[in-house]
């Protein structure tokens, strides 16, 4: 057993590198450059043209990338093009890094396409370098033509842009650029007629080592065994506050130097105007004090200068020394950044995943507790119809369908709403209460903790059941007192052909010798006769195999539609349940003083009429799958051998299910399991979308939509470990379930 | 005792001159299942109306005569798609509802899919007063936000769904058979290859993902930009097969050298097991929504042809199980002793035995395909806006809960598609189930 656990460990090691693997695959497919996206056009601001700008909006580019590790080769080893040069990646913006490959696989000549590149970075410090008094209109020309260089690699477009400087160049006051065009031209030139195509089909293997952004996803490039000393990042921190603080106070000192000099041009403007109100020589004496003043602050600024110019020396001697760490990995629970806003995937995670628990455990547990014995049962159901009430029995029928109908009614009255929910627990509550009470003797009978135990559950379960069978049949009503009221003709129509075509059938089957009843009532005596404990080709059993089989197949975004247009909509009358959220808005929104406002049992009550629409919608489909699975593996095993044995003994029949055929039949139960968490989270995706849940599903959409790929791949890697881990939990059930199964 | 006896004789007729070979028992069994075999009808009708959507709704007239001319612009069209012919300029020029014909027949739903109806915006209710024009008829299923005719969008979406649901499928199959045959007929035991094939077919591997994916990455990232999707999977599967059968021929005149041509034995069955197992693992449903979010021009075809390539695998397992089985019996034994090559009884002898059950598989990988393809479209995911699928029609009832009728019938069609496939299914593996043969 634990070597198999062990085994099958190893085994999952391969398969999640594989599956890591095609999902880092896809995420370097996404398209849309990262760290674009996370400056967000904050440092456009090489698009003023300074050559500061430029300067400051590259830096700022390339620290966005190390932080994101984007700065390193793709994976261990690449294969590639013996035209590409090894260190590629080493050109930080991703569209420039593009370009260049293309081309390179339109020439083949790397080092014609990189001297290519540099001189077009150079044309564009040139372009920026051009004088201010420079003909504008030109000048942007040559900008926005060598901006769009930087991504094109047709020749017809090069071509074209190039035309497009060469003849904004011509313009006196912009000529100063025209040698660093030559030269770009050259380049371009020479690429074109030196290409080395040939070297496009050899292929090179080139091995990066383990600084790459695969290894650096899944474990991370912070060290593991020792923590890392915070000190010089915080005297980073420190020192950037400090030049923050002088650089606001030089800026004050800046203001008041205009203000000054204006001031001293106004008064000089009045010296030589002289006027009556001010004499002159006060005017000059004025002067001279704003002179003074104005060199003092001068001088002041220039010392605020100098400090700041030595604290950023000495944070960039710090930071030198710095290394930038991307993360701690996948492995680690460090999942990246969100592209949206900057927080860690991992937080946002937690906070989605509390709806999501909270919704697929309640959905999970109800469709196994109540289908497992629904299947069992609807696979030993008797011939005689009137023995399916003998599972729930009238009392619980009526009290829940006429407690039902008054708190219906109450909602009408102008009850709160709550007042409904609080009335389902309470028919709940009741129905099981009756079903305990009516199976006392049952349960007093089986013997053991365990027997007991599983009783009450079995009790309990019948109970929920009955409640789902209800809510199904009280909406089924609701659906066609509407269908009645809204079109009365067209569905009188209906029922009328339809009552004509069963009564023309009914006459017509009369005509037929009644074999099959007549064998049927034959054997139905027996109860467990020729055909043993299985009830198939009855008429309920049709009614419940094809009901179940409806159920499964219903899309649940389509039932989840359905339910929010006809219980939620008050144009149909049945606003029943709210139309979306997990809570009521004033509710969640509740904090602080008014949190108090709203007790803990109101908050409950709220959630669960909240959550009653899209864990019904999770759970019908699961639920008559698992039925569905749990008869057919029940209808197997009741064949066997060993249970007419078993019934030769006497047992009673509830022993013969639940002790000898129960267990046998749990396989295809335990096989579900492994799928319950993918599908859980797949299942969370509609429902969640359509109520407007903010659960995992919602958030996953929400990604996908707004290209958040950092959350998207997580989630799908997530899935993916999620379905190994329940794969591994089958098989280890399985050997619980039926000691005969080793692993060998 | 009349009709006791008269039942038995009629049994006795019927028993003499009904056929008693495969295909008739599996035929009898499959209707007795009555539920199986009305959806197989059904299925039939669907799949009339996916092959005839062109006729049955469109804004075109079927036939016309306008000016004196007779036109039939529903099967010019196709013409048209195939680029032989042109419209005239008066019907480009002019909405077709507001020529003046002679005479005109429409089809019966009298709107494309993508008409829109300005006298009719916003949702008009079946139910509603409608204000239509000449050669108009009502509006069936009411319409939606822009105007657009729901009953022609749920034939059209009947097209599409049966399209994905049929070629996503055909794609599954053929790797689902590929990989089970191989596992299933050389098992762990029977896969004895020599060392110079192994060395040759590792190194084609390699240099097959190079020249097939890598030199040919830009071409390949153009062509799906300009929708060429089959077109780029045909070459990169034909220089694939290429460099492997280029290797596989070198290896056959290299493994005359004796120590190149030592066999060894390949575990084909153990492989390709754990190759399903990690394929298996694969979230299908958000690997999906991740691959169909980073296309940029989305298609229904990169849709099918994803949906194809996760569900294979239950294929595969049951192919395997079969040829597992078959492998033993005699007559494949005495095809070897015959000398037939191993791909002549793989392919002739081995998969025709064991394919029936894989038709209960697709009958299950069809509805759920289609299911698949209706989530992602009721999302709006990977489908281009302008395509209408059920999907797309039920979502657009997210915007307005009183339009009742586009929540409802989209949602019928798609519950009616997936609940006949599974009917299908189910009927089929009672019907080829040896236990239930009588």
């Amino acid at each position: 057993m634990f070597r198999y656990v062990l085994k099958r460990f190893l085994i999952f090691i391969p398969t999640l590198f594989v599956i890591s693997l095609l999902i880092f695959g896809l995420s370097k497919l996404a398209p849309g450059d990262p760290v674009e996206l996370l400056l967000k056009g904050g440092s456009n601001a090489g698009n003023t043209g300074q050559r500061a700008d430029l300067e400051s909006s590259e830096d700022d580019y390339q620290n966005k990338a190390k932080q994101l590790g984007l700065d390193k080769p793709t994976f261990y080893f690449a294969l590639s093009a013996a035209a590409y040069p090894k260190d590629l990646y080493k050109i930080s913006k991703q569209i420039h890094r593009e370009n260049i490959s293309r081309l390179i696989s339109l020439y083949g000549n790397s080092e014609a396409a990189m001297a290519y590149y540099q001189a077009l970075r150079a044309m564009q410090l040139a372009c920026a370098d051009l004088p201010s008094e420079a003909d504008y209109d030109s000048k942007k020309k040559i900008r926005d033509a060598v901006d769009e260089l930087f991504f094109r690699y047709n020749n017809e477009d090069v071509q074209r842009l190039l035309d497009v400087i060469k003849e904004a160049l011509s313009h006196p006051t912009t000529s100063t650029a025209q040698p660093v065009y030559d030269k770009l031209a050259t380049a371009y030139k020479f690429m074109q007629d030196n290409p080395t195509r040939h070297l496009l089909y050899i292929p090179s293997i080139s091995w990066y080592g383990f600084a790459n952004q695969y290894h650096t996803w899944m474990f991370g490039d912070m060290p593991w065994l020792y923590s890392i000393d915070s000190t010089p990042y915080r005297q980073v921190a420190d020192l950037g506050a400090r030049m923050d603080a002088l650089g606001k106070n030089r800026d004050s000192l800046n203001k008041a130097l205009k203000n000054i000099k204006i001031r001293a041009s106004v008064y000089t403007a009045d010296l030589a105007n002289p006027s009556a109100a001010i004499s002159a020589d006060s005017l000059r004496g004025m002067i001279s004090q704003l002179t003074a003043d104005s060199s003092r602050l001068t001088a002041e600024v220039a010392s605020f200068n100098d400090k700041i110019k030595t604290l950023s020396d000495e944070r960039d001697a710090i930071k030198k020394t710095l290394v930038t760490y991307t993360g701690k990995g996948f492995v680690r629970g460090d999942f990246g950044t969100s592209y949206k806003d900057n927080r860690p995937v991992a937080t946002k995670m937690k906070e989605a995943l509390f709806w999501t628990i909270i919704m697929n455990f309640l959905s999970i547990f109800l469709s196994y507790i109540v289908s497992i014995p629904l299947g069992v049962q609807s696979a030993v159901w008797k011939k005689n119809t009137l023995q399916f009430f003998t599972f729930a029995s009238y009392p619980t029928i009526i009290i829940a369908t006429v407690a039902n109908v008054l708190i219906a009614s109450f909602t009408f009255w102008g009850m709160p709403k709550w007042a409904f929910t609080l009335g389902m627990a309470i028919i709940v509550a009741v129905m099981i209460l009756i079903e305990l009470i009516k199976n006392t003797a049952y349960i007093r009978e089986s013997k053991g903790f365990l027997g007991k135990t599983w009783a009450i559950i079995y009790t309990i379960s019948m109970a929920m059941l009955l409640m789902w069978l209800w809510i199904l049949v009280e909406m089924l009503l609701a659906a066609a007192v509407i269908v009645v009221m809204k079109f009365p003709i067209m569905t009188g129509l209906i029922v009328g052909f339809v009552l004509a075509v069963s009564f023309y059938n009914r006459r017509q089957k009369n005509e037929l010798p009644k074999q099959a009843n007549v064998f049927n009532d034959g054997l139905g005596n027996f109860r467990f006769g020729k055909s043993g404990l299985q009830a198939r080709g009855s008429v309920l059993d049709n009614i419940s195999t094809t009901t179940l089989f409806v159920l499964y197949s219903l899309p649940s975004f389509w039932i989840a539609m359905i339910l929010i247009i006809f219980l939620t909509t008050v144009s149909y009358g049945l606003s029943w349940f709210p139309s979306g959220g997990a809570q009521s808005l004033n509710i969640a929104m509740a904090t602080g003083a008014n949190y108090g406002k709203y007790g803990i049992g109101t908050r409950f009550l709220d959630i669960l009429h909240h959550l009653i629409l899209p864990v019904v919608c999770m759970t019908y489909g699961s639920f008559a799958f698992l039925s569905r699975q749990m008869r057919g593996s029940m209808l197997g095993v009741v064949k066997q051998d060993y249970i007419r044995t078993a019934t030769a003994k006497g047992l009673s029949e509830d022993k013969i299910i639940w002790k000898h055929a129960f267990r046998n039949s749990l396989f295809p139960i335990i096989t579900m399991f492994s799928s319950v968490f993918p599908r859980a989270l797949s299942g969370s995706i509609a429902i969640e979308s359509i109520y407007n849940i903010q659960g995992m599903g919602f958030l996953s959409l929400e990604a996908i939509n707004g290209r958040d790929w950092p959350i998207v791949f997580t989630v799908a890697l997530l899935a993916a470990i999620l379905t190994m881990i329940g794969n591994l939990v089958s098989d280890i059930l399985y050997s619980v379930a039926d000691p005969r199964v080793t692993f060998k | 005792m009349l009709f006791f006896w008269k039942t038995k004789k009629v049994a006795d007729i019927a028993a003499q001159e009904v056929p008693q070979d495969y295909w008739s028992i599996v035929r009898r069994q499959f209707a007795k299942n009555k539920l199986a075999v009305w959806s197989l009808r059904l299925f039939y009708g669907i799949l009339f109306i996916a092959l005839f959507a062109n006729i049955l709704a469109n804004e075109k007239p079927l036939y016309c005569k306008i000016d004196g001319q007779i036109h039939f612009p529903v099967f010019r069209q196709w013409l048209v798609d195939l680029n032989i012919a042109e419209w005239e300029d008066k019907f480009v020029l002019k909405r077709w509802h507001e020529h003046n014909y002679e005479s005109a027949i429409f089809p019966p739903i009298t709107y494309s899919p993508n008409t829109i109806d300005k006298k009719n915006l916003t949702y008009t209710s079946p139910f509603q007063e409608q204000n239509l024009s000449p050669y108009c008829r009502k509006h069936y299923l009411g319409t939606d936000a822009l105007g657009r005719d729901v009953a022609a969008g749920m034939i059209h979406g009947t097209r599409t769904a049966m399209l994905v649901g049929l070629i996503s499928m055909s794609i599954a199959t053929l790797i689902g058979i590929f990989f089970g045959a191989i596992a299933g007929y050389f098992g762990d035991d029977r896969m004895k290859v020599s060392r110079i094939r192994i060395i040759l077919n590792i190194l084609a591997a390699i240099a097959s993902v190079f020249y097939a994916f890598i030199v040919r990455g830009y071409n390949i990232a153009d062509g799906l930009n300009n929708g060429e999707l089959f077109l780029q999977i045909g070459i990169i599967v034909g220089i694939i097969a290429g460099i492997f059968t280029v290797a596989n021929l070198l290896a056959a005149v290299l493994k005359k050298i004796p120590f190149l041509g030592k066999k060894v034995l390949i575990s084909a069955d153990l492989l390709i097991m754990r190759f399903i197992e990690v394929v298996n693992s694969i979230p299908v449903l958000i690997l999906i929504l991740c691959i169909v979010a980073i296309i940029k021009n989305p298609s229904l075809t990169y849709v099918m042809v994803i949906i194809g390539l996760v569900s294979w695998t239950g294929i595969a397992q049951f192919i395997r199980s079969e040829l597992l089985r078959v492998r033993r019996l005699e007559y494949i034994e005495a095809a070897q002793a015959f000398g037939y090559s191993e791909w002549r009884i793989i392919t002739k002898h081995a998969i025709p035995n064991a394919l029936n059950s894989v038709l209960i598989t697709i009958a299950f990988g069809i509805a759920s395909a289609i299911l698949t393809e209706s989530f992602l479209s009721f999302l709006g995911v990977g489908v281009p806006p302008e395509q209408v699928t059920w999907g797309s029609l039920l979502s657009a009832s997210r915007e307005k809960s009183e339009a009742w009728w586009m929540a409802v019938f989209p949602g019928v069609a798609i519950f009616i598609s997936v609940t006949i496939f599974n009917l299908i299914g189910e009927g089929l593996s009672e019907a080829l189930d040896p236990r239930s043969k009588q």
